[in-house]
């Protein structure tokens, strides 16, 4: 009997410094989600849509506030003036030529920007991805030079656009270095990299990625942060006075 | 054809001063155009040629505080044969610590819709004819000042001055401007707006079907309130109403009145179909409850009830097709436009347009009409447009 409780202690006392120190699949989801959240930034930057016809370029200025508020102002030719407006469940549009205001809730967050691989979702940020996802941790791998976390992340619900992604995160900094994009039927339809990162204002912050489509050859968006500041005092305040300005 | 040739030359010598502190650009389309028309004869018989529109934009840049715009618009040809040069838009907004200041000329949209929108109080979005190969239906501008005052912030309230049509002289008198005022708020998760246009001169001829016997009026001065709504279901709806009350004391008031009074309401979704397209679908209507339910020949135009679906597929990240209609279900006859549109390069789409109308010749879209105005009707039936749109 007193053995029996000497191995049970032994056994206790190995296992707490592993339960303390393990970190869940949702534990690196929320992290890395949370890396991703300022309290406010202030950026520019363009979106390269490239497929075999050649490379169409768009670019923005963006603002953001915390997890929901975010406001996209294109600057490029073909879209310049058109602004999104973004907060927690409301989408409101604005096009110059029309001075028009128009309000989208529901389905619409989710849908292709300017016929990019990004949503609009996906760029103004909001995403709550532990009440989407069933998170398991597989493994860890190492992905140019970085030690990562590899996450398998199956939809709980319909409402998101990949049923099935695989996600490669830094182990230190909560980076998404990769991830796969599946149909339910494991089938890979698109894939992420992050090409640099850079620390700003004490994060790392992706400032080049690529989204390759992988079921058409020679397609591809490359979205680059040309400069960020984040944190620091905004003069908009996510306003349909913003919006329409 | 004077002031024409001066506003062109003097938008070509301004260019090089423009330069420095605006960003320019060109939006233009050209079409192979194909269309079964009328001779002077009126005789029916197929037509072919280069048909187009452009438009030059000067747009400010630099001052955080105020934006201007100057937009010429080039259409060719229209029915008379010959290019026709408008100028589109012309305004300055200046953005002060507490309101907005708009003054010039510009469009300014109150209500919700694509095609039928009874909150358009100032344009007016009721008409069953319009062009529906367009990416924006109604584009009609008017020289106006606006002053936006912030209620918070998905509220404002907008004060509206609009100028007369011009004269000989080169302005309108006084009592024929307009003026109005909306409330644009949120209430739970609805939008409500709400506002009223007064118009001191409208040279539309009302048919006041109302009464017993069918009179067509000109009524100068008008009072035009509005509300308009807008939420989501699933899908997102919108629905307005509008009413127009002749300024003046006399008993067909009510008649106009009930003429005039309309709803217009839609649906609006948009879900993926498969991977990496997306299919969306539009409904609207718009009801005038007093007008002619019942279909009655050369009514056309003045029938109770029209309805507008679109389908659109988009198919991956460039290509695009859809299918717009106008159907008027009293006289069982509509105006059916597919259209296909492929962003190949930067700034660069082809585009495809097929418009069929269907009804006989006194419905509201007929596809050999029984009566042809050669001064305003180009097309009999049908239209096959391809060509190409370029930004630059």
């Amino acid at each position: 009997m007193k053995n029996k409780t000497i191995s049970i202690l032994l056994l206790l006392f190995l296992l707490i410094p592993v339960a303390a120190f393990t970190i869940t699949g949702e534990e690196i989801i929320r992290k890395a989600d949370d890396m991703q959240v300022f309290d406010t930034s202030e950026a520019s930057g363009e979106m390269r849509i490239k497929d075999r016809f050649g490379i169409k370029v768009s670019t923005f200025n963006a603002w953001s506030r915390g997890k929901y508020e975010s406001l996209l102002e294109f600057t490029s030719l073909a879209e310049r003036g058109q602004k999104i407006l973004r907060t927690e469940d409301e989408l409101y549009l604005f096009y110059p030529d029309a001075e028009e205001l128009i309000r989208m809730q529901g389905s619409m967050l989710r849908q292709s920007m300017l016929g990019s691989d990004i949503s609009y979702e996906d760029m103004t940020g909001g995403k709550d991805r532990i009440s989407q996802y069933d998170v398991v941790l597989e493994g860890e791998e190492n992905i140019n030079g970085n030690d990562c976390y590899v996450l398998i992340m199956t939809a709980k619900v319909r409402t998101v656009p990949y049923p099935k992604e695989k996600v490669w995160i830094d182990k230190k900094t909560f980076i998404i270095w990769k991830a796969e994009y599946y149909t339910k039927s494991d089938r890979l339809l698109k894939e992420m990299e992050t090409l640099r990162v850079e620390e700003i204002g004490g994060r790392m912050i992706a400032m080049e990625s690529r989204i390759s489509d992988k079921m058409k050859t020679d397609t591809e968006t490359i979205m680059i942060i040309n400069k960020i500041r984040i944190n620091t005092p905004l003069d908009v305040d996510f306003s349909l006075d913003d919006l329409s300005w | 054809m004077v002031k024409r040739i001066l506003t062109v030359l003097l938008l070509i010598t301004a260019v090089p001063f423009l330069i420095a502190e605006n960003s320019i650009s060109v939006d233009m389309e050209l079409y192979n155009t194909v269309i079964k028309t009328r001779d002077d004869s009126f005789n029916p018989y197929w037509a072919y040629g280069i048909t187009g529109k452009g438009a030059v934009s000067f747009k400010s840049s630099g001052n955080r505080n105020v934006r201007a715009d100057l937009v010429t618009d080039i259409t060719f040809p229209d029915s008379s044969g010959i290019p026709v040069l408008i100028l589109q838009k012309a305004y300055v907004k200046s953005k002060f610590p507490n309101f907005r200041l708009t003054v010039g000329k510009t469009r300014l949209g109150w209500g919700d819709g694509f095609v039928f929108n009874s909150g358009d109080v100032i344009f007016g979005s009721t008409s069953p004819y319009v062009n529906l190969t367009g990416s924006e239906l109604r584009t009609e501008t008017t020289w106006l000042s606006t002053v936006n005052y912030p209620l918070g912030r998905f509220s404002f309230i907008e004060g509206l001055v609009t100028a007369p049509d011009l004269s000989a002289s080169g302005m309108g008198g006084i009592g024929d401007s307009g003026a109005g005022l909306r409330l644009y708020t949120k209430v739970g998760g609805v939008k409500i707006e709400t506002g009223y246009y007064f118009n001191g001169k409208d040279n539309t001829s009302y048919d006041i079907t109302y009464t017993e016997t069918t009179e067509y009026l000109t009524i100068n001065a008008l009072h035009r309130p509005y509300i308009s709504l807008q939420g989501n279901i699933g899908p997102d709806w919108y629905l307005n109403s509008s009413v127009t009350i002749p300024a003046l004391n006399s008993s067909i008031i009510e008649s106009i009145a009930k003429d005039t009074f309309n709803i217009s309401f839609g649906l609006f979704h948009i879900m993926e179909t498969g991977y990496n397209n997306s299919l969306s679908f539009r409904l609207e209507s718009i009801i005038l409850p007093y007008l002619i339910w019942d279909e009655d020949k050369g009514a056309a135009g003045s029938y109770a009830m029209l309805i507008y679906p679109e389908i659109s597929l988009v198919l991956g990240p460039t290509i695009n097709l859809s299918v717009r209609s106008i159907i008027s279900p009293i006289d069982y006859s509509a105006q059916i436009t597919t259209g296909f549109s492929w962003n190949v390069f930067e700034g660069y789409c082809l585009l495809g347009y097929t418009t069929i109308n269907v009804g006989d010749g006194n419905d509201t879209f007929s596809w050999n009409k029984s009566i042809w105005n050669s001064g305003t009707d180009m097309i009999d039936g049908i239209s096959l447009m391809v060509g190409v749109s370029v930004i630059y």
